[in-house]
């Protein structure tokens, strides 16, 4: 029933896809995307968007992660009631899709207009929540914001000499690139509060010193690169990275879902399947595909080797790790409840033993003279 | 592959001064239903916590009340103990307190320096403070003999408590503070000055509405 399903599904994204590249441009790089919400219909990530330049030389990819703790507030707009988190990341994404829209439109250069993007969003926030009609809130607090989003995005720009590549963003939602001799290479610098790297933080949740609102100041923070082809751009939420144990788990089962899939479609769906085992939160991510010539065999076979050689040195152990402390931990419950066990079993003969002896103990006082 | 551990600490703060004879039972049925409405709205965002502990806190005046001016109570393991949970809630009885303010900063010093369950992958510390009172300073003098001698010298002191992430302390990745108490010393300076703080301005949550309050849960259930 579940291959059922899968290959249902297969086919739907299929015909998704080529609606959505039809709209794009009749020769699309490769990609997979997705947006899954924890809970139906309560899901404050928004659908990640891929703009492409009409003549397939510049793309920008993006996903945004409304803040749901700090925007729970829920506000009514065209007969519908969601949280600020909810139109945050979508006002947000809309925001990018039509800056990247006109600056490839009418050709203009990203990095001479990257400064009107900050204010172009902020006036979408502002203009958006203007429209609201929410209730008033009698509580204080510096947690509570309007329209809080996290956002990242990668700007690709070809040309014949090289490949240039801006990853912008505000929060934790991250860029990455992945190639098969490197494997994965975080482009975007998490903006939290403490100085935590990737693998601290999975443990310590920073707050964050960074992200999008409507009623306070942010910054889209911004980082260049050059790169050759072919790689990956990819773009997540922290709902895709942020439940595994380190990041090297991250890579390995976007990368083993990779082994195992045989087209783009069967990929996303096992990626899909693979982080939802352990994601507590929404999750959305979009991979563009960069070179291999739009071959995914050829970028599947490319990927083999970097996914054995990092299960070899680093997932492995891991595994058997996790594996005797399971084994331990459940040991310990077995100890435990037999300790129980006899402690009461203990008791019961106690209780029985001194019911015999109580009998010549109290003999004396039981029959007096 | 394994996911994330999760635990959450709550320590409740009950100011159980005379003044409060006609809001206790109000507060104590907000602080019986807590763990239901947040079970509640964790498995509404299908959100799982692997243990969750409260401890009470209940706090009148050391300048007036002796011996009864504090007692704190141990964590109690939910939902395993909610029974225990709930007879100490029950049994909490306004009385004392003298005139106003009382010993508030010393019960949120108290539940600061908690024994927060440092175990789990990812932790939340949530203290929650009911009153219908101000507080006094810390550095008042004249203090009696049963007043603690490890607590904070003064406000700035406990500021430090709340933001310096010091051993034995409230985390300040894991911490948030409800307070449910009126816009006076030292309530508004710490909702003002400190982070991961939510206030309810008001007389111990009277008259909170049903919005704020899925406001509040949403803050910490989502930031879990």
């Amino acid at each position: 029933m579940r291959r059922f399903f899968r290959q249902l599904s297969k086919v739907f994204n299929k015909l998704k896809r080529m609606e959505e590249n039809h709209k794009l441009f009749s020769d699309a790089p490769l990609h997979l995307k997705f947006n899954v919400e924890k809970t139906n219909n309560k899901g404050e990530d928004a659908d990640p968007i891929l703009v492409a330049s009409s003549s397939c030389d510049r793309f920008f990819i993006a996903v945004a992660d409304g803040m749901g703790g700090s925007g729970s507030t829920n506000y009514e707009y065209s007969g519908q009631t969601k949280t600020g988190a909810y139109y945050a990341s979508r006002t947000v994404l809309q925001s990018c899709k039509e800056f990247f829209d006109e600056i490839f439109t009418k050709n203009f250069s990203f990095d001479t207009n990257f400064n009107k993007l900050k204010p172009h969003i902020k006036e979408q926030l502002t203009m958006i929540l203007k429209q609201f009609k929410f209730e008033t809130s009698g509580l204080k607090s510096k947690l509570i914001r309007a329209l809080p989003t996290t956002f990242a995005g990668i700007y690709i720009e070809k040309s014949e000499e090289q490949i240039r590549i801006a990853s912008i963003w505000a929060g934790d939602s991250r860029a990455y690139i992945l190639t098969a001799n490197e494997g994965l290479q975080q482009i975007s610098i998490d903006d939290l509060k403490e100085d935590l790297d990737p693998f601290q933080n999975l443990q310590k949740d920073s707050q964050l010193k960074n992200f999008i609102s409507a009623d306070n100041d942010f910054i889209i923070n911004r980082w260049g690169i050059n790169i050759q082809n072919p790689f990956l751009a990819i773009v997540a939420t922290d709902g895709c990275f942020g439940y595994f144990s380190t990041p090297m788990q991250f890579e390995y089962v976007f990368l083993k879902s990779l082994e195992d899939a045989d087209s783009i479609e069967d990929w996303e769906i096992l990626l899909v399947e693979n982080i939802k085992e352990v994601a507590g939160d929404d999750f959305s991510m979009l991979t563009l595909v960069m070179g291999w010539d739009n071959d995914f065999a050829l970028m599947k076979r490319d990927f083999k080797q970097r996914t054995a050689s990092l299960y070899k040195e680093s997932i492995e152990q891991l595994e058997i790790l996790d594996k005797s402390c399971t084994q331990l931990k459940n040991d310990k419950e077995r100890i435990d409840e037999e300790l129980r066990m006899k402690q009461k079993h203990k008791f019961d003969v106690q209780q029985f033993v001194w019911t015999e002896y109580r009998k010549k103990y109290y003999q004396i006082q039981n029959n007096p003279e | 592959m394994q996911g994330l551990k999760y635990t959450v600490d709550i320590v409740m703060c009950i100011d159980c001064t005379g003044s409060m004879s006609g809001i206790i039972d109000t507060v104590k049925s907000n602080a019986l239903k807590f763990y239901p409405d947040l079970n509640r709205a964790l498995e509404a965002k299908d959100k799982h916590i692997d243990t969750l502990r409260i401890k009470v806190i209940a706090y009148r005046d050391y300048y007036a009340d002796g011996d009864i001016a504090m007692k704190e109570s141990t964590f109690f393991n939910f939902p395993e103990q909610q029974s225990e949970f709930q007879s100490e809630v029950n049994n909490l009885t306004p009385t004392g307190g003298g005139d106003e303010p009382e010993n508030g900063l010393e019960a949120l010093a108290l539940a600061l320096k908690s024994e927060w369950n440092k175990s789990g992958d990812k932790r939340r510390e949530i203290v929650i403070i009911w009153t219908d009172a101000s507080a006094h300073p810390l550095e008042k003098s004249g203090k009696p003999s049963n007043y603690p001698t490890s607590l904070p010298k003064n406000f700035n002191e406990l500021s430090d408590w709340w933001g310096g992430d010091q051993d034995g302390l409230v985390s300040s990745l894991a911490q948030r503070l409800i307070l449910y108490a009126p816009d006076s010393y030292p309530w508004s300076d710490i909702s003002n000055i400190w982070e991961n703080v939510i206030h309810y301005p008001s007389k111990a949550s009277d008259g909170l509405k049903e919005l704020d309050y899925e406001t509040i849960l949403s803050a910490i259930v989502k930031s879990v």
